[in-house]
């Protein structure tokens, strides 16, 4: 049987002749449907590139990334465009809200690019930020800002969900509410959760961990008995 | 060290500062330029006037005798004064050229330049406008065979001569200037038949008297003789002249002030922008311990070389290329000996001006940042909160898409950044839209006055009084309207002034009409008064004007009984009834006639002057009229690249982080441009609908400067419209593109960085 993401023999190069590196080699790993990954690992270690690589931002040098059974690393530039717009949600570390618009605005943006997404006013209202809605991003806080951030996301029913240390600018107990917020999507909704992060402690709440060292795929690690975010000692 | 971070900054930033520099430098280039242009014609032409010891005043009138001029030069306060015989010529060969001829014992007032040969003296020969001469090919030594009043006059080319009088010379026949038909010549008084009894028709003095005083003089000296006073300053060439110069000061003041205005509002932005983002290293600046005054001398350093490198460019190209490109475009209309480029010092003044607001605005944008307080509508990147605005309780907010909101909030937010704009694309707009207008204005002038106004083929204006026979003859035709044209003193509530008084015979060769375009008469009894002139004579309806034709001695009273409007010929009409009902004498000066030019036989007693010939002359005058507006065209485009191009990249940079964002949640370039242009298409609109009325202020700015004499309506056909909005928009929109190029470089990793 298929899984629902496959990384393939992934490689990834930057530079050319002498100044040449990889940035990744040969990553191979998949990801079911519903599941909570986290992608582990030091600064500099290629998270952010794999990062890229699944939110078809950027191509592999070489190896596949089939995603249902696509294989994205053959996308044109028009095809990962549309790929980004209905199959992916982005929660970014600085959450990445255009400061222009309400805070349902930036939500409903979405529907300028995907195809058939959910109603900006419930996707709001079930991230607990209904009284919030008509605010700008700088009048709220970095919580409700990645809430909503994470709503944006979900509104448009990605295939799954890319997270870029999305607590990297919160406080230790914001961050703990917007994980376990996270854990649920994935547990309760069915979401496909990718979250990249240096933290090792949430590896204990996760289905499996991608260990990366270095460019390289250290261990994959399967937790058939995940901690709930809540639990986990940080 | 500081020095270095100076040169980077100027790296960093190369877009911005060179659109500073290069509005600066264009500003003070136009500036310094055509002020060069305007002061330089005028030190020119006043150092002409004064080396050929120009005439005072002018007499004209009948026989000037020794006696007078000798009492005249009695009084103390006349220099000098020179009886001449003013006489109008034509080449045998060639009877459609004309020369003014004057018979003189000598030229000391009103001194001929001698450009080439011997001095003006007595005996023989004859001295030849210059140009006239080149245009001709005559030499030196060559002989001129000349008619005048049915004499035949051979002389050989003594001189070639530039007289003062004659900066601007047009004949009688066609007000261009055009050295082929038209010159004048000295002739010793000798040479005429009748000497030594010459019957002097003009005295030109020198004198310090005023009109007034002139006047009172002639009076006493001349008793019932008439005569006709000009001082200086009316003189048709000396006040063409004069209004060719208030031309020049209007493009010199008007077109600047824009460049110079967007040099300096950049030069803000870009400032508060480098400084805003600067704002650690200021801190850290402070912390290493350098003193508040030499981090304000640093940033201030920035707006010092720029400015400066600005005017120094403008300044030294300025004064070098426009006077070489105008003076070459102002010789085919004037003459004078030398032609030099002089700068006054309001140059400087506006110099130190732009230098100080740019040093000015570096301060205070760096003051802003030392006292840490936030700068309310300047600030461009610091994260500012969007604010809800008025209309989006209304329900066409919800239903307009995000790309909508997007711009109408971000135009809200960068208040400063967008006005600039529209400021620059107004600017563009207000350029094209004057260059066209201009000319709109000038052809639709030319029609109301030789189309709408003149409805005869033909005026023929006798050079001397015509006997009773000959005139009843002339009556007999029956379908010809007689005009009495003389020139006027008018004494209005305060002043007297020079004028002319039109009496219209029968006929209906010229029709008048109201300040409501309706087609109206004269009235049988009272006066009609060109509304320019009512203007300048600060008069209007049911004034009374006294009125003294030059022919006569006695002030006549009229009622004003209407205001005519005409473009050009300001002053005074009356019809014959009317003007015989006050108790004068109708005079014969010239007629009017349907017939065509080639009806009427050239003689010395008649000036035979086609309309066609002088409309198709003007329209043909009208053509040099596209280089002006080429030149306008080309700093419209100018203006318009650098404003959109600069405030493009500003405002990109400022965005760069949000499209980036837009760009990996999946937002097509497609959209993305259509984001981007939607914005500029408002702006340019903006811009377009600002920049109609600044065009329309800007022409009646520059009509005004154009004197006493024109009546000029501002008229703009539609093409203009179509052609100058059009215009900006395609030049916005190439910048639109140009800098859309700059999203597909846009990197979507940089989303994902914090904000630095």
């Amino acid at each position: 049987m298929n899984s629902y993401i496959t990384c393939k023999h992934v490689f990834k190069q930057y530079g050319k002749g002498d100044s040449a590196f990889f940035a990744l080699e040969d990553v191979n790993f998949t990801i079911e449907e519903g599941e909570f990954v986290v992608i582990l690992g030091p600064s500099g270690a290629g998270k952010s590139t794999l990062l890229n690589l699944l939110g078809g931002m950027d191509s592999p040098t070489n190896g596949e990334i089939l995603i249902e059974g696509e294989n994205i690393a053959e996308y044109s530039d028009e095809q990962l465009t549309k790929y980004r717009g209905t199959d992916v949600g982005f929660v970014f570390q600085f959450y990445n809200l255009i400061p222009n618009l309400t805070l349902y605005e930036n939500v409903a943006l979405i529907k300028e690019v995907a195809e058939n997404p959910y109603d900006a006013k419930e996707i709001l209202t079930s991230v607990g930020l209904e009284k919030r809605m008509n605010q700008f991003p700088t009048q709220v806080s970095g919580g409700e800002q990645q809430r909503a951030s994470i709503a944006r996301a979900i509104a448009k029913r990605p295939k799954l969900l890319l997270c870029d240390e999305p607590t990297g600018a919160l406080d230790s107990e914001t961050g703990i509410t917007i994980l376990s917020f996270l854990q649920e999507l994935s547990s309760k909704k069915g979401h496909t959760v990718i979250v990249v992060t240096h933290n090792s402690a949430l590896a204990q709440a996760a289905d499996k961990v991608i260990h990366i060292k270095n460019g390289l795929l250290h261990k994959i690690v399967q937790n058939d008995l995940p901690k709930a975010v809540g639990e986990v000692e940080w | 060290m500081l020095f270095r971070k100076i040169l980077r900054d100027f790296k960093d930033h190369g877009t911005q500062f060179l659109s500073i520099f290069l509005m600066l430098g264009l500003g003070i280039f136009i500036y310094a330029g055509m002020n060069a242009v305007g002061v330089g014609m005028k030190k020119s032409a006043d150092e002409y006037y004064k080396t050929c010891n120009l005439a005072d005043a002018f007499l004209y009138g009948e026989t000037f005798t020794k006696e007078e001029e000798e009492e005249l030069i009695n009084n103390n306060l006349v220099d000098q004064a020179v009886r001449r015989l003013q006489l109008s010529g034509n080449l045998i060969d060639d009877k459609d050229v004309v020369l003014d001829l004057y018979f003189t014992q000598s030229d000391e007032v009103s001194q001929n330049v001698i450009m080439e040969g011997e001095k003006f003296q007595g005996g023989d020969g004859i001295w030849l406008d210059e140009l006239f001469a080149k245009a001709h090919n005559y030499k030196i030594g060559d002989e001129i065979k000349l008619q005048v009043q049915g004499i035949q006059i051979k002389e050989n080319i003594k001189g070639l001569i530039m007289n003062p009088e004659y900066v601007y010379s047009a004949g009688a026949e066609s007000p261009i200037t055009d050295h082929k038909s038209f010159g004048y010549a000295y002739l010793p008084a000798k040479s005429f038949p009748l000497y030594p009894d010459l019957p002097y028709n003009q005295m030109v003095l020198t004198s310090t008297m005023n009109k007034q005083q002139l006047e009172d003089r002639m009076n006493e000296v001349r008793k019932d003789k008439t005569t006709m006073l000009i001082m200086r300053k009316d003189h048709p060439s000396v006040s063409a002249f004069e209004n060719e110069l208030g031309q020049m000061k209007a493009v010199e003041t008007a077109f600047p002030i824009i460049f110079l205005l967007i040099a300096i509002l950049t030069m803000i932005t870009t400032m508060i922008r480098i400084t805003t983002n600067q704002r650690v290293q200021i801190e850290t600046l402070k912390a290493v311990g350098f003193s508040k005054f030499k981090i304000i001398s640093h940033y201030m350093t920035y707006g010092t070389i720029l400015s400066i490198l600005g005017c120094v460019f403008g300044l030294l190209t300025g004064p070098k290329f426009l006077p070489w490109i105008m003076f070459s475009f102002q010789k085919e209309f004037y003459t004078l000996p030398e032609w030099k480029a002089v700068l006054s010092g309001n140059v400087w003044i506006t110099i130190a001006f732009c230098v100080l607001a740019c040093v000015g605005s570096c301060y205070l944008a760096v003051r802003k940042e030392l006292k840490g307080a936030a700068a309310e509508i300047l600030r461009p990147k610091a994260p500012r909160a969007s604010k809800h605005f008025l209309l989006e309780g209304m329900s066409w907010w919800k239903k307009s898409s995000f790309q909508v909101q997007w711009n109408i909030r971000d135009i809200i937010r960068n208040k400063l950044r967008t006005m600039i704009t529209v400021l620059g694309i107004a600017g563009c707009m207000m350029l094209v839209l004057c260059a066209f207008g201009l000319k709109d204005t000038i052809n639709s002038m030319i029609k109301t006055m030789y189309t709408d106004f003149m409805r005869y083929e033909t005026k023929v204006i006798f050079e001397e009084a015509l006997s009773r026979e000959e005139l009843e003859t002339l009556r007999e035709d029956g379908k010809l309207q007689f005009l009495g044209e003389y020139p006027a003193e008018v004494k209005s509530k305060d002043s007297v002034k020079s004028s002319m008084l039109n009496v219209v015979g029968e006929g209906e060769f010229l029709q008048f009409r109201d300040s409501k375009n309706r087609e109206i008469e004269l009235p049988e009894e009272g006066i009609a008064i060109t509304r320019k002139m009512a203007e300048t004579l600060n008069l209007s309806l049911n004034d009374t004007v006294s009125i003294k034709n030059y022919k006569s001695k006695e002030w006549v009273e009229y009622r004003i009984e209407q205001v005519v409007v005409l473009p050009l010929s300001q002053g005074f009409y009356i019809s014959q009834k009317a003007y015989e009902k006050a108790g004068q004498d109708f005079a014969e000066t010239a007629f009017l006639s349907g017939e065509g030019k080639s009806y009427y036989e050239k003689s010395e007693k008649y000036i035979v002057q086609s309309r066609k010939d002088v409309k198709e002359n003007l329209d043909k005058s009208m053509e040099s009229m596209n280089v002006v507006i080429l030149i306008l065209i080309l700093g419209a485009v100018i203006l318009g690249v650098v404003v959109l191009y600069n405030l493009g990249i500003l405002s990109y940079t400022e965005k760069a982080r949000e499209l980036a964002t837009l760009k990996v949640l999946g937002f097509p370039k497609s959209k993305l441009r259509k984001l981007q242009l939607m914005q500029n298409t408002w702006i340019t609109l903006a811009g377009v609908l600002v920049g109609v009325p600044l065009g329309y202020e800007l022409i009646l700015m520059i009509l005004k400067e154009m004197g006493d004499m024109l009546d000029l309506v501002v008229t703009f056909s539609l093409s203009s419209y179509l052609i100058s909005g059009g215009g900006t928009f395609v030049v916005s929109l190439v910048i639109s593109r140009l800098m859309n190029k700059k999203l597909d470089h846009l990197d979507m990793v940089s989303a994902l960085k914090s904000i630095e």
